[in-house]
């Protein structure tokens, strides 16, 4: 009998780990076509390098879905271009993205920079949880973001590993057009304080200038599955 | 009685499940390593003795490089030690033997390194006739261990679906020495099969590009 009850205490046990392992995974990706300013071919002066071969509506990178804004006439916008929300000139500029999912473990983000630098402080991500946590990492050119454009004089390259655990993020890259243009993905493993907590928003604060760099964001998707 | 047995079947069930979720498996290659870092690599001077060994996690996956302190025991299968340092075409076998595999993780590199398609392919080998080769090309899918003058570019990206590939960085030693991680998402014939084996094989020449074959990871997941 006695046996009989650790058998049964066992089964509720290993099936409790296997549900909560079997739990659906979410991946949601976050509608951001309301904080759009630009479309490619809008901006700055003129639009990007080659701006017709821009990626927009759903697409996958990395097995990743994603949602860049934008129509095939491009008439609508597609990315939140910081060099645009400060009018071409320095000075800080944000965003907050509101995301409102529960139990986000990973971030991902597709984000380059207009011109770029190694010179840290110009950039950084705030997320913010429901049940106060908070967490600000500090994207450095060259290994966290680079210059959308591949040439010899801004940033060229990125980390191109993923986070080796909670709280640390990596970037790799998502597209490229074979003219040498790119779109790269940063993916942020959320530290444990976000576990049961509800991922409120992403803040983007950029503290750049035209010439020096200037970060856009063209898509964000969240996950409650680690990378 | 009934209900023991019911619930002690249950129990094997569940237990059965919860271990085929532990899906990474390290494939121990010290048996075809051939040379230690210091040996072939040091010849060249980089930095050797910061290259790592044992038991690694790069990027979420785990690996087990051949090797140990002393510097005594061979790290990894390089080809130009293979062929001698000459030319010529080298291969390895590796027997894997898991079941149900869906990714395979390697860390790979070269010495030198060239754009050139046809220097190196990996064949994997299926149980019930599934194979699958892949070309990986320099400057894409590998490049030099060396940040210098030969392959320095990777596509940095994971596979996009099964049948595809992808390389990533793995590490990095900060004096300007890497090893990168393959990704291959195996066709879906293999979901059925065993993996049986894998098979690289290098045709490159010193100077040129000569592989080398550091760690194996299969998973029964996807990337």
């Amino acid at each position: 009998m006695k046996r009989h009850k650790i058998s049964v205490l066992m089964l509720m046990i290993c099936l409790s780990t296997v549900l909560t392992h079997a739990a659906k995974v979410t991946t949601t990706s976050i509608d951001i076509s309301s904080f759009a300013d630009t479309t490619w071919c809008g901006a700055p002066a003129g639009g990007f390098i080659n701006c017709s071969t821009f990626p927009f509506g759903e697409q996958t990178y990395d097995g990743i879905p994603f949602l860049i804004p934008g129509n095939a006439q491009g008439t609508a916008s597609n990315i939140w271009a910081a060099d645009v929300e400060a009018g071409g000139n320095s000075g800080t500029v944000s965003v907050t993205v509101p995301i409102n999912v529960a139990k986000v473990k990973t971030v991902y983000t597709l984000m380059n920079t207009m011109w770029g630098t190694g010179a840290s402080g110009l950039l950084s991500v705030t997320f913010t949880g429901s049940g106060g946590a908070t967490w600000t990492v500090d994207l450095t050119g060259n290994v966290n973001v680079r210059d959308y454009n591949q040439n010899g004089s801004t940033t060229n390259s990125i980390l191109c590993q993923l986070p080796g655990g909670v709280g640390k993020t990596a970037t790799i890259n998502a597209w490229v057009n074979g003219e040498g243009q790119r779109l790269d993905e940063q993916v942020y493993e959320l530290p444990a304080a976000f576990k049961n907590q509800t991922l409120v928003s992403m803040t983007i604060t950029d503290s750049g200038n035209a010439g020096e760099q200037r970060s856009f964001l063209a898509a964000l998707t969240v996950s409650t599955a680690a990378p | 009685m009934k209900n023991r047995k019911l619930s002690t079947l249950l129990l094997m069930l569940c237990l059965g499940t919860g271990l085929a979720n532990a899906a990474n498996k390290t494939i121990n290659i010290s048996s075809v390593a051939n040379n230690s870092w210091c040996g072939d690599l040091g010849i060249y001077n980089l930095n050797c003795s910061t290259f790592p060994y044992g038991t690694k996690h790069y990027n979420g996956i785990p690996f087990v490089i051949a090797g140990d302190k002393k510097g005594t025991e061979n790290n990894a299968w390089f080809s130009d030690f293979a062929a001698g340092g000459g030319s010529g075409v080298v291969s390895v076998t590796i027997p894997v033997n898991v079941a149900k595999v869906k990714t395979v993780y390697t860390l790979m590199n070269t010495i030198w390194g060239s754009t050139e398609s046809g220097l190196l392919s990996i064949t994997f080998t299926g149980s019930e006739g599934a194979t699958w080769t892949f070309d990986p090309i320099g400057g894409t899918n590998v490049r030099d261990y060396n940040n210098g003058n030969y392959t320095d570019t990777c596509i940095c990206q994971l596979p996009g679906g099964v049948g595809q590939s992808g390389t990533i960085n793995a590490w990095v030693n900060g004096l300007g020495q890497r090893l990168d991680e393959q990704i291959y998402e195996l066709p879906a014939a293999f979901a059925t099969q065993t993996l049986v084996s894998i098979t690289i094989t290098d045709s490159g020449n010193e100077g040129v590009q000569r592989s080398f074959l550091a760690a194996v990871t299969v998973s029964t997941t996807g990337p």
